[in-house]
């Protein structure tokens, strides 16, 4: 990670600070080869409203179950859930 | 005159606003969703129709937003709420490009155009960290009046670092750190600052782009709107109705509808060309 020169008061830089990000199940990566682009995880409404609205704007969608990636966050909140979490992927249409 | 209205159904409260044909808010009410989300839709509608003293045929289009968006069963139609909060803020704040809507279940960046079309937006994991709920299980540890978080953090004098944004473990981590004699406003303080770092990354991930307008039910809370300008190190736009922003945009949605159904289809084709 490149580090980032902005420090706040407390001396702690932006780079840690997304270091600190890391408690996300999956924290955003840079894009794949094929160009898509990791976004969040989110089940039931929240997922609906966001394919929705990755669909309007003119985004391709796809979604991987988060329990096949590879995640080396904290998942308790995902523990015994009755929805499916699913991660979210996106990149630009090519057709 | 005409008047359309936006519903917004949210995990925690339900919120209803009635605009003019200026677009002018001429009423709003908000409720606890509680289990019945059909019936919430149903009474903050009412209430906000009521208190503008207006009859349901009055009121010519409806537009649901929020997760519950397809259960306000007497709406005309369903709107996204990323567009509708979007669409409100620019309307409430014109020269917004960047929104933060900062809810009880989820936290949102959205970043927006002059005319208040969504760009590009990214929404917290699904985890509770670094949402309203956040919040509300700081003040369950301290026994803390959810209104009275802010005031109380903003007397901080040696802010505690919190070293977590997670639900379940916030109540340990305030817990500990009262057992160290830390006192209440440092601690909360702490909570603050925690959220408004999670919520400046969050951003971070669409572009910041000033004005940056704050959204959602956590603006009622003064601690986490200086929390949140001392990490951004700029001014947040926040007004009185920024809880309602998501139903103002609705409202708008409704109302361009109105209007657009007005106009002759030489008009329309004009407009559109």
């Amino acid at each position: 990670m490149i580090a980032d020169p902005k420090q706040d008061a407390d001396g702690e830089s932006h780079a840690t600070e997304r270091a600190r990000d890391n408690s996300l199940p999956c924290h955003p990566t840079t894009p794949s080869e094929d160009g898509w682009k990791q976004q969040f995880s989110c089940s039931g409404d929240r997922l609906k409203e966001a394919l929705e609205t990755y669909g309007f704007l003119g985004l391709e969608v796809k979604t991987v179950p988060l329990k096949d990636l590879n995640c080396d966050g904290c998942t308790l909140c995902f523990d015994n859930e009755t929805d499916q979490t699913m991660m979210i992927f996106t990149r630009a249409r090519t057709d | 005159m005409a008047y359309s209205a936006g519903v917004d159904v949210g995990s925690t409260q339900t919120k209803a606003v009635i605009v003019n044909e200026e677009g002018t808010i001429v009423s709003r009410a908000l409720i606890d969703t509680g289990a019945n989300v059909v019936l919430a839709a149903q009474n903050s509608f009412n209430s906000a129709r009521e208190d503008a003293g207006l009859s349901e045929q009055e009121i010519e289009y409806v537009i649901g937003t929020g997760y519950g968006r397809y259960r306000v069963t007497f709406g005309n139609a369903q709107v996204t709420e990323i567009s509708c909060h979007g669409r409100g803020a620019v309307k409430m704040f014109p020269n917004t490009r960047t929104v933060v809507d900062m809810g009880g279940q989820d936290t949102k960046a959205i970043r927006v155009s002059p005319t208040g079309e969504i760009l590009d937006f990214c929404m917290n994991d699904k985890c509770a960290a670094g949402t309203g709920r956040f919040l509300g299980a700081a003040a369950a540890a301290l026994d803390i009046p959810l209104d009275q978080l802010g005031p109380t953090a903003l007397r901080h004098k040696h802010p505690v670092r919190i070293s977590t944004t997670c639900t379940v473990f916030a109540e340990s981590e305030v817990l500990s750190w009262l057992g160290k004699g830390k006192k209440i406003e440092d601690i909360l303080w702490g909570v603050h600052q925690s959220m408004a770092t999670r919520s400046a990354a969050l951003l971070r991930r669409v572009g910041i782009e000033s004005e940056v307008t704050f959204t959602g039910g956590v603006t009622k809370n003064t601690g986490m709107v200086q929390a949140l300008e001392d990490r951004l190190e700029l001014k947040v736009n926040v007004s009185d109705d920024s809880h309602y922003m998501g139903a103002l945009g609705a409202a708008l949605f409704a109302l361009d509808h109105i209007l657009e159904s007005r106009r002759s289809p030489q008009e329309s084709a004009e407009k559109s060309a």
